[in-house]
């Protein structure tokens, strides 16, 4: 009887250790969660609409965004969101993961949940942000509430005044809004440029993307394959499409590479 | 770096073997060896300036190396007649200290800072001043040693013995430093131990005194631990003097408290307040009832000090870096949230009760101070946050107090397990914690306030200045580091007056060379003695100085305003900086990645 007595005083202060020590990393987690990281140099950081990466001179280099990712379904084209109802940088047990991976692998990662909705209804999209020498791998997944979509376009907003081309020397512009100075821009690095038409991707033998700034320097590098790429230059918006199983809840990597 | 790691501890070292003539309690030691060379210093600067001898420095290192070297003969040699027994504990505790402190220390501290890098904003001026004195230019009062310094709050002590391992190892000291450090976090921890080892008598609860206070880090104003600067050391000096305050003899008691007063006027103030307190207690034994109304005021008088937050702001000092360190409440309670999670809220509870209810007589005198100097330090006047920097010890003990109902009677396995568990919450709570102190740091791949580049520009300005009469301009974080590696003059370092402030705010993108050199060339060092006519005066552009240019024209005029960590030049700053050196008034005389250093023509 004592023995029993003495073993659950032990169990209710240890209990009582636990409990406490969980509420206080609750406390510390939550106050201060990850929300940002350095990839060699370059911050990737949330914010309340978008997950932006910055160059060394803190411009946007790229961002991801469900209000700029497409689902498509038959003929139907709509933004993952249309509008973000909610949005977080993880729950407790995703900031203790973060954290805890960071300080024993030192692996830097971040974590954007967002709850939003389209003309399809509810829609959850949670981003992972994962960091690798040289690249970052963005994970996108994807819960519909009512639809199943049949692809998904995972798009980029690229840095202004930045160029698309590929690894085949050509520099890319839609046809409707290209001008001499985008050309000439073009020529003066040394790259064949290309006006698409509406709603045209670019040619099949592409298998990287580059991204570069005005003095013809890569800034990001993102490979393709068995993806249609679309570009919206007004809106400095790369389309990247892939084709999904269709199913409620869908998983896509994207690995970019940054060069900057 | 080997050498500097030596030269680090040398810091203590050289202090403690010039004491040990007179004393062998080792803390006693190292602060009688520290005030006989703040003594030593004035002496043999005065002979010199008498005797017109300009070998301050090496007399100062023949000194040092001889004292040394006899007090370790000496030391060795009743060594080998008394043949001390070793304590195998002590040993397993030191040895596990060292390996904790060790592993938390470069493993998440410095994890991205690899040496020489710094992470402590403060120790340049340190450096200035230590640099300034090794070449013999010495006065009790730090403005008049250099215009970085505009305020008296300590007298040189500091630097003096700073100062002592650059004389005898002839190194620079941020390499020294970087050492440094870590011996500083490892004796906070080593203090932390011995302390609640007195106070408790259970080696358990004193190795989680030692845990706590190593991953506790107050990241705002306090620092105790992680930087060495005058505030931490004399905080720590106080903990080991009242670890043996019983044994001290008045006259030992005497120096040790002018040592601490000279190390910090201000928070030494408060520590002397303390040990005079125990000195007190020790000798005139107060009943436990007394003690408990002591508590009881201490109490009421933290809730009242604690409660002024919410009528307003008082600002000490009327400078105007002041009242941006002076926070809201709710900031200051954000700032208990970051360093121990809602261990001092929770622990911090239990053990006052714990206290209160049945603690012994220190123990309730230790209460009393931790309840007092927390109200003190989280009360709304400007830099009396920095009084935490004794609380971390004492405010500590009473959490260890709380941890210590609930490790008590547990069986060994539990209690193991109970102390990991609450070890690996206090690393987590100090990951996060300092992660958000070093965001701001972050420059390629490395957390640092100081870049390679600039420690380049600052070498090679240091053989530039063969004559000693070069003067450097820039903005001023910039020349305040360099002037801290190089040893080259500027005016005011990090803590540039308004005057120089708005001249330089002036030249901001000005493409007119000659109005931009008439405007450097207008800024003069504030202290006469280092206006020389001879001049060479050098302008030091990088991306930190642009940063500086690009900030709001009211956070130029303030040095609470800093660029923290380096920049990297954007295209248009490269711009400028072809422009300044196509023009006749400019000749760029040094360029690296970071930085280019004109020479004003």
């Amino acid at each position: 009887m004592k023995r029993i007595s003495f073993l659950s005083k032990n169990v209710f202060k240890l209990l009582l250790l636990l409990i406490i020590g969980l509420g206080s990393l609750a406390v510390v987690f939550l106050k201060t969660p990850v929300n940002s990281f350095y990839a060699a140099g370059n911050k990737v950081e949330t914010s309340g609409f978008a997950i932006n990466i910055y160059d060394k001179s803190a411009n946007v280099l790229f961002s991801v965004s469900p209000l700029n990712d497409y689902y498509y379904q038959g003929p139907i084209k709509d933004h993952l969101e249309n509008k973000l109802v909610n949005s977080n940088s993880g729950n407790l047990i995703q900031q203790a993961i973060l954290n805890f991976q960071a300080l024993i692998l030192n692996k830097k990662s971040l974590v954007w949940n967002t709850e939003g909705n389209n003309g399809g209804g509810k829609v959850i999209v949670n981003y992972t942000v994962n960091s690798f020498p040289g690249k970052v791998e963005i994970v996108r997944k994807i819960e519909f509430a009512r639809i199943q979509a049949d692809s998904i376009s995972e798009s980029i907003t690229i840095c202004r005044n930045c160029l698309v081309a590929d690894d085949k020397k050509r520099a890319y512009f839609n046809g409707f809004s290209i001008t001499q100075q985008k050309i000439d821009s073009a020529l003066r690095l040394n790259l064949i440029p290309v006006a698409l038409g509406e709603n045209q991707s670019f040619p099949l033998d592409v298998s990287k993307i580059l991204i570069l700034n005005a003095n013809g320097k890569i800034q990001i590098e993102i490979p393709i394959s068995k993806t249609q790429v679309f570009l919206q230059d007004n809106w400095n918006l790369l389309e990247i499409k892939s084709a999904v199983k269709k199913d409620s809840k869908i998983q896509l990597k994207q690995d970019i590479y940054i060069q900057n | 770096m080997i050498i500097d790691f030596f030269a680090g501890l040398s810091f203590y070292v050289i202090p403690y073997l010039t004491g040990r003539f007179f004393t062998k309690k080792i803390f006693q030691a190292w602060i009688l060896g520290a005030f006989l060379w703040f003594i030593a210093y004035f002496l043999i600067a005065g002979i010199a300036e008498i005797l017109k001898l300009n070998n301050f420095s090496q007399i100062i290192r023949y000194l040092a190396i001889g004292v040394s070297t006899l007090s370790f003969i000496n030391i060795l040699v009743s060594a080998i007649r008394e043949k001390p027994k070793l304590n195998i504990k002590d040993i397993q505790v030191g040895g596990f200290l060292l390996v904790f402190t060790f592993l938390i220390y470069f493993l998440i501290w410095k994890r991205n800072t690899p040496y020489p890098l710094q992470l402590n904003w403060d120790i340049y001026e340190h450096i200035t001043l230590a640099n300034l004195i090794t070449q013999g230019k010495l006065s009790f009062f730090t403005s008049l040693i250099s215009d970085t310094f505009t305020f008296n709050s300590y007298s040189p002590i500091f630097e003096i013995l700073l100062s002592l391992p650059k004389i005898v190892f002839q190194k620079s000291l941020l390499g020294v430093y970087w050492w440094l450090e870590y011996w500083n976090y490892f004796l906070t921890a080593v203090a932390s131990f011995i302390l609640a080892k007195k106070l408790f008598n259970d080696r358990w609860l004193a190795t989680v005194s030692a845990v706590l206070s190593a991953l506790v880090f107050e990241s705002v104003m306090v620092y105790s631990g992680f930087f060495l600067i005058p505030q931490t050391l004399v905080a720590l000096m106080t903990i080991f003097v009242i670890r043996e305050i019983k044994e001290y003899k008045v006259i030992f008691l005497g120096i040790a408290a002018l040592v601490i007063l000279l190390m910090h006027y201000v928070v030494g103030i408060l520590c002397v307040a303390v040990l005079a307190l125990f000195y007190l207690a020790s000798r005139f034994p107060l009943s436990l009832r007394f003690l408990n109304i002591g508590i009881l005021i201490a109490t009421l008088t933290t809730f009242i000090l604690i409660g002024l937050n919410f009528m307003g702001k008082w600002q000490v000092l009327a400078i105007e870096e002041a009242a941006h360190f002076n926070f809201p409440i709710l900031e200051k309670a954000g700032f208990i949230l970051d360093w121990y999670g809602i261990m001092l809220f929770v622990f911090g509870l239990i053990g006052y009760v714990k206290f209160v209810k049945n603690g012994s007589y220190s123990q309730k005198l230790i209460l009393a101070l931790a309840i007092l100097i927390l109200g003190i330090a989280f009360s709304p006047f400007s830099y009396f946050l920095k009084f935490y920097v004794l609380g971390h010890y004492f405010v500590n003990l009473i959490i260890v107090a709380g941890i210590g109902v609930l490790l008590t009677n547990l069986s060994p396995v539990f209690k193991t397990f109970g102390i990991a568990w609450l070890t690996l919450v206090m690393v987590m709570t100090f990951y996060v914690n300092q992660l958000v102190y070093k965001g701001p740091l972050h420059f390629k791949t490395y957390e640092t306030q100081i870049s390679k580049g600039e420690i380049e520009a600052g070498n090679w300005l240091s053989s530039y200045n063969k004559k000693g009469n070069t003067f450097l301009i820039s903005d001023p974080s910039l020349q305040y580091v360099l002037e801290a590696i190089s040893e080259v003059n500027t005016q005011g370092g990090a803590y540039m007056d308004l005057q120089t402030r708005k001249t330089l705010k002036s030249v901001n993108g000005s493409y007119d060379p000659v109005f931009v050199k008439d405007k450097l060339l207008s800024i003069q060092d504030l202290l006469p003695s280092d206006q020389k006519p001879d001049r060479k005066v050098l302008f030091a552009v990088g991306g930190r100085y642009f940063a500086w240019q690009r900030l709001p024209a009211n956070q130029k005029e303030s040095s609470f305003y800093n660029i923290w960590s380096p920049k990297t030049m954007t295209e248009n700053d490269k711009t400028y900086v072809d422009f300044l050196a196509n023009s006749k008034q400019f000749k760029a005389v040094y360029r690296n990645d970071e930085i280019v250093i004109f020479e004003v023509l």
